[in-house]
């Protein structure tokens, strides 16, 4: 394969198709020339807009969201010489990259991989990364791969030259990749996620934005994007409201104008249970979000994309049968991420509640569902998606057929000696994610959490129970073919942890172009909006390099619009 | 309900006669009475009952200052309307405590007849009656040796809990074969288990059963002549009866890429268990006899075997490292 040339998508009019044919090499060459002047967000004078919106200011380019995906979109429109303006709902920058294990695929054939003696192309990355075998190449949109693939070389190089500090390419290629092509982040010093090395991808851009004049407004939530009119015409700003640290309104909405662009990065949807249920939907409230202490996901950006018009893209990738899309993570609190959570140090702390408790080996639990009942072999692997299939199943709430319900780690007083668990907290959110009781009936009876639908029949807890412990006896688990069981469940006190599946990336998201041109439902461009990250479909590759090139390539797009 | 709100305006509604001559609610100052939170209709007995009453008129007045009282069979507990909002006016907390009886329980919840800001109100009655039952209990059973020789002597420890924490001490329990005939008893002593609340617990000698076989037991509690009334219960429990050991079976456990000594691996012999020690080794001694043989440790893989022990034998397996479940995120 030779590198594509370059699209718009599949419907463009004239005018937009003259905007994608902008070589992408030339925003190399560009990229410097802007210096340090602060230019972005100009006290605009309060005027009255065309769509009888008063404007509060005004900015060639507003960016929602400062993660991995908006934050190279605003430097990257600055080297273009746009203000740009970067509005963020949490009181941090970095969004759900910040707790990202910060391992980027990128490659291509860069400087690292020929010391190492990896042999990669553009052409390999796009082969790799639509092959059929997995959903996450079989259901991507390949003129986006391509995409990805033919910017990957001038991603390394541009997002090192913007303060990204390459640690090393991790030892075995992983997903889809044949070629390594899995590049960590150095992490930045000090940062309090751990052990997530985001904060390295993350932190340096947003300096890097800053000193290129970038404003960032945190604490400011998008609740709206104007368009010219309802379904036609160009977006024209947004509508925001400053909100506290719970996300709650402080102050009356500020209406910002983008002369040039609006960039959606908003992180995607897995927070938010209404619009992951339009792809599955088991998918119901009880499942968190992993990580969702530093950025909700609660797919603000479709949304106001789709009230003006926007189509979601790319719904196939969007599966939990694949790619850890869902997991057990840890137990015993409520955002149950697997990897990276908040240390106790940090400002996020407050919304994770602990850091809950890692299995270590699952014959040291069983699990039970509401109802007090096991349900599936402990110790399958994450990736077993069986077991989700019987976790998510339904169990008997009259008013709830949708979801599972909650799943209930069971261990005694000897596995928290096996497994050298710590109880107290912060390692366990005792605020109705993890109980204790002297006997199995009182264990049942003090479990009260906020998706438990009844209270756990402490008669069913005891029989699971007792019928498991004769499987340790016996050797055989006569119901779910654990392998050998081995420990009883029998010393007191007893413990319920919280071990309900979590959810990870969104795969689906708003509709874009090569690019990140945002689609209507009739393929064509809305002018000016563009989606990058978890909040654009059609590309399922986990990671923060999907999010970082299109970002950058909607902020070189974006600000080569007239304004 | 806030402390200090702006009282309401003072008197109900005008003097009025009805048609048929009679003075309006208003007028006659009649107030519905209830408590906050209702009284269950179940009450443990001994628990104590934590409740406000909560008082209105017709016209919503503000009744701050005046008394309520709650009759018992032996005394009047009086509290005064502290809080005033909405047209509701509610008392300090009332607090207290059933008869130690079972039985059915009638209080009095009573607004006497009293005069507030120039109103006389006349005296209202609520009668809050509820049962007294006896406290629940559960049991656990643990320490229970699995598998146990046949014949053998063995201990094992059940602790009882009663939901209303009570100190059980003195209760007796007994151990029940599955025909149900009582083969063990003990007291319970009045330390509460480490790290639980309130598991009252003792230990029990028992005699193994003369047979090989799996086994399910119970454990009863008979709660006796404990200060308050309990409901008994029960649990059952289970364990392998098996026949002295002929042989000895050493495992050594060493991983397949590496060759090295692993320790820790969980090692199952049929119904025995072990674990390897820092030099690979587990140990089990056993009768002789076809078993499965079956190792666990997470992380690796061994295919489960079945062997023949007919003298003291050694085994070495080989773990296989299963692919990492891949840490993907990031």
């Amino acid at each position: 394969l030779s590198n594509s040339p370059k699209k718009s998508g599949p419907e463009t009019s004239a005018h937009d198709q003259a905007d994608a044919a902008i070589d992408r090499r030339s925003f190399l060459t560009s990229g410097a020339a802007v210096g340090a002047v602060a230019v972005a967000a100009m006290p605009a004078q309060p005027a009255k807009a065309a769509d009888d919106i008063r404007w509060d200011r005004e900015v060639d380019i507003i960016v929602i969201g400062a993660g991995a995906g908006g934050l190279p979109a605003a430097i990257a429109a600055r080297e273009k010489g746009a203000s740009v303006l970067i509005v963020e709902k949490n009181f941090d920058i970095g969004g759900r990259a910040m707790m990202s294990s910060g391992g980027l695929y990128i490659g291509g054939g860069n400087r690292m991989q020929k010391a190492l003696g990896v042999q990669d192309t553009p052409d390999l990355i796009f082969a790799d990364w639509a092959r059929p075998e997995r959903p996450m190449g079989r259901f991507s949109d390949r003129e986006l791969v391509r995409t990805h693939a033919d910017n990957s070389l001038e991603m390394f190089d541009w997002l090192e030259k913007h303060g990204i500090k390459w640690e090393a390419y991790r030892p075995a290629p992983d997903r889809l990749d044949r070629s390594r092509t899995r590049l960590n982040v150095v992490p930045w010093p000090n940062e309090i996620t751990g052990p997530a090395r985001g904060s390295g991808f993350v932190r340096p851009l947003a300096a890097t934005a800053r000193r290129m004049g970038v404003e960032i407004l945190l604490q400011h939530q998008m609740t709206k994007i104007h368009r010219a009119s309802h379904l036609s015409g160009r977006v024209t700003g947004i509508s925001t409201i400053e909100v506290d640290n719970n996300y709650q309104q402080k102050t009356q909405t500020l209406n910002i104008r983008a002369r040039k662009g609006i960039i959606v990065a908003t992180g995607g949807s897995a927070g938010n249970p209404t619009f992951r249920t339009m792809f599955d939907v088991r998918l119901t409230a009880e499942y968190q979000a992993e990580n969702s202490e530093w950025t909700q996901r609660t797919a603000d950006g479709e949304i106001a994309a789709m009230e003006i018009g926007a189509a979601l893209g790319g719904t196939a990738c969007q599966t939990v049968q694949e790619d850890h899309l869902i997991n057990k993570g840890r137990i015993g609190k409520k955002s149950n991420g697997g990897l990276t959570e908040p240390y106790p140090t940090s400002p996020h702390f407050f919304r994770a509640g602990a850091l809950g408790l890692v299995v270590g080996n699952y014959q040291n639990v069983i699990l039970v569902k509401e109802n007090g009942l096991r349900f599936y072999n402990e110790t399958v692997p994450n990736q077993d998606y069986e077991y989700y299939a019987a976790a998510l199943a339904w169990t008997g709430d009259p008013k709830k057929l949708n979801g599972g319900g909650p799943i209930w780690a069971i261990f005694d007083a000897d596995a928290v000696t096996r497994e050298k668990w710590d109880l107290k907290p912060p390692h366990v959110d005792r605020n109705g994610y993890f109980f204790s009781g002297d006997t199995l009936e009182e264990l049942a009876a003090n479990i009260n959490n906020e998706y438990q639908w009844r209270p756990m029949p402490g008669a069913a807890l005891r029989k699971s129970v007792e019928r498991y412990n004769s499987f340790v006896d016996t050797g055989v688990d006569a119901d779910f073919k654990k392998p050998r069981p081995m420990y009883k469940i029998a010393k007191p006190p007893f413990y319920a942890a919280w071990s309900t599946p979590a959810l990870h990336d969104s795969y689906t998201g708003i509709r874009i172009n090569t690019s990140a041109q945002a689609l209507d439902l009739r393929g064509k461009v809305i002018p000016g909006l563009y989606a990058c990250g978890d909040s654009a479909g059609g590309f399922g590759q986990h990671g923060i390099c999907r999010a970082a090139t299109f970002g950058r390539i909607a902020g070189f797009h974006a600000a080569q619009q007239q304004a | 309900v806030s402390a200090a709100p702006p009282r309401a305006p003072k008197g109900d509604a005008p003097a009025t006669i009805d048609s048929d001559g009679v003075a309006p609610a208003a007028q006659r100052g009649l107030v519905n009475l209830e408590t906050v939170p209702p009284v269950p209709p179940e009450v443990p007995v001994g628990t104590g009952l934590a409740f406000q009453a909560r008082v209105s008129s017709a016209a919503g007045s503000d009744l701050r200052g005046g008394s309520v009282n709650v009759v018992t069979a032996d005394k009047v507990v009086s509290r005064v309307l502290e809080e005033y909002r909405d047209g509701l006016n509610v008392t300090g907390d009332f607090t207290l405590t059933p008869p130690e009886q079972l039985g059915e329980v009638t209080w009095i919840l009573q607004f006497p007849g009293q005069e507030i800001d120039g109103i006389a109100y006349e005296e209202t009655s609520l009668p809050v009656s509820f049962k007294t039952v006896p406290h629940r209990t559960s049991l656990a059973a643990w320490d229970i040796p699995s598998p146990v020789l046949i014949g053998d002597r063995f201990t094992m420890k059940v602790g009882a809990k009663s939901s209303g924490a009570c100190n059980l001490k003195g209760a007796k329990v007994e151990i029940r074969d599955e025909t149900g005939a009582t083969i063990g008893h003990g007291t319970i002593g009045d330390t509460p288990w480490p790290e639980t609340s309130a598991l009252f617990w003792c230990e029990v000698a028992l005699a193994a059963p003369p047979n090989e076989g799996l086994f399910s037991w119970s454990a009863a509690f008979a709660a006796g002549d404990l200060t308050l009334p309990h409901v008994d219960s029960s649990t059952t429990f289970s364990f392998i009866a098996v026949k002295r050991p002929e042989h000895r079976l050493t495992v050594k456990i060493i991983d397949g890429d590496s060759a090295a000594a692993m320790a820790d691996v969980d090692v199952a012999l049929g119904p025995y268990r072990a674990a390897s020690d820092g030099a690979g080794l587990a140990h089990i001694d056993t009768p002789a006899g076809h078993y499965n043989l079956a190792v666990w440790k997470p992380g690796f893989e061994a295919a489960p075997l079945t062997i023949e022990i007919t003298a003291d034998t050694v085994v070495q397996i080989a773990l296989k490292r299963l692919p990492e479940d891949v840490k993907l995120w990031g």
